[in-house]
């Protein structure tokens, strides 16, 4: 599997440095010692990767590059505390999800927030998608069971299954230890299935009474009459 | 041989290869081939799985140039530094005044304590300030014991000039 990490934006702009890790360790020596357009490398670099990993717990593009952007700017107010012996990345993705996990948090706090607001958790129709109303609803479906999953499963389950995060890399963004993480990984599988299935239960249940309570259709006397 | 209470228990783990390598995920295999209610599990499981990756929410992608966040973020970053270059000044601006204030008392208060001990003598040193006499001679004071001295209230005096003439 591809080091997500250590290649951080090789899937989206095709980019594979071989030579990236000693690179970057250079660009945050020189972003240390005040260099802002060597943090201005990194965050290119790292950009696409962090707002996709944010768009999978918020839903909102817009939402997700602002909190991206939030996450830089604390992670270069606080190079200093970066142990340089450690990779970028992690620390990247940790305050990154942190943030984003802070900020789900005082939404939830003020539920009221979302009634008045108009940046929900829905997200316009991509128009490049053919028919993207299909996949607005299996992402709504898969955000109603997820939310049901507790946040310290349901964040490694994210991280894991939407981004392909190694049980490694999730360890090390959430400094946790790589057994926790499998673990948590077992359980979330677990639980997101036993949701899944009752929520498929249910709404065919549904579905079914829907079907049963359905009115007679003009003429279906008729038909049954002629059969 | 394994039986399906580990299998179940390792399954989650086994349809994603996330097993560690302790583990025999050959085990599993060999298991799942010979138990169907394990493989119907399984197959349940994976296809959940698979409803969930498929959710996977991708940045939009309508053929215009996606803005980066980088022009937005290097004013932020040099507004940042900026403040805090101005508080970093202002934060040295009291501690500064406050050392001056200090160090003028100082300057002020040694010639005017010197003239108080030792008079227009310009030749004492403070060393002088300590070169006193002894207690016993000290007008009314009286020994309550002999290794403390009481000075009855109202009889305190200080000598204006410690130094003395021997």
């Amino acid at each position: 599997m591809l080091n997500a990490m250590t290649l951080p934006d090789s899937t989206v702009s095709g980019m594979e440095d071989v030579s990236g890790a000693i690179n970057e360790s250079r660009l945050v020596d020189e972003a240390r010692r005040g260099s802002q357009s060597a943090f201005g490398e990194l965050v290119h670099r790292y950009e696409r990767r962090l707002i996709r990993v944010i768009l999978q717990f918020v839903r909102s593009q817009e939402l997700a590059e602002d909190l991206a952007q939030e996450a830089f700017l604390k992670a270069y107010q606080r190079l200093a505390q970066f142990d340089t012996a450690r990779r970028f990345g992690p620390w990247l993705f940790r305050i990154g999800v942190n943030q984003t996990l802070d900020y789900l948090r005082r939404r939830k706090r003020r539920g009221w927030w979302l009634l008045f607001s108009d940046r929900g958790t829905e997200r316009d129709p991509d128009p490049a998608v053919v028919d993207p109303r299909q996949q607005l609803d299996l992402e709504q479906e898969v955000a109603a069971v997820l939310d049901q999953i507790p946040e310290n499963y349901r964040i490694v389950l994210i991280l894991r299954e939407l981004q392909n995060f190694s049980t490694s890399e999730i360890a090390a963004i959430l400094e946790r230890k790589e057994a926790t993480i499998r673990w948590r990984l077992a359980e979330a599988r677990a639980m997101f299935h036993d949701l899944w299935v009752k929520r498929r239960d249910a709404s065919g249940t549904a579905d079914a009474a829907s079907r049963f309570q359905e009115p007679p259709v003009l003429g279906g006397d008729k038909k049954r009459k002629a059969e | 041989m394994m039986d399906c209470r580990d299998v179940r228990q390792l399954l989650p783990l086994w349809v994603g290869q996330d097993l560690p390598d302790g583990h025999s995920a050959a085990d599993v295999s060999k298991h799942l081939a010979t138990c169907t209610s394990c493989e119907q599990q399984r197959i349940g499981l994976q296809k959940s799985l698979e409803q969930l990756q498929s959710s996977v929410v991708e940045p939009m992608s309508s053929g215009l140039v996606r803005r980066s966040v980088w022009p937005e973020l290097s004013m932020r970053i040099t507004n940042w530094r900026e403040t805090r270059q101005r508080e970093r000044f202002n934060g040295w601006i009291p501690a500064t005044v406050m050392s001056l204030a200090v160090a003028l008392m100082v300057a002020v208060s040694i010639p005017s304590l010197q003239r108080e001990f030792f008079g227009n003598d310009g030749n004492a040193s403070l060393a002088d300030l300590f070169d006193s006499e002894p207690v016993d001679a000290v007008p009314g004071m009286q020994r309550a014991n002999p290794n403390a001295y009481v000075v009855p209230v109202g009889t305190q005096t200080f000598p204006k000039k410690f130094s003395t003439e021997r």
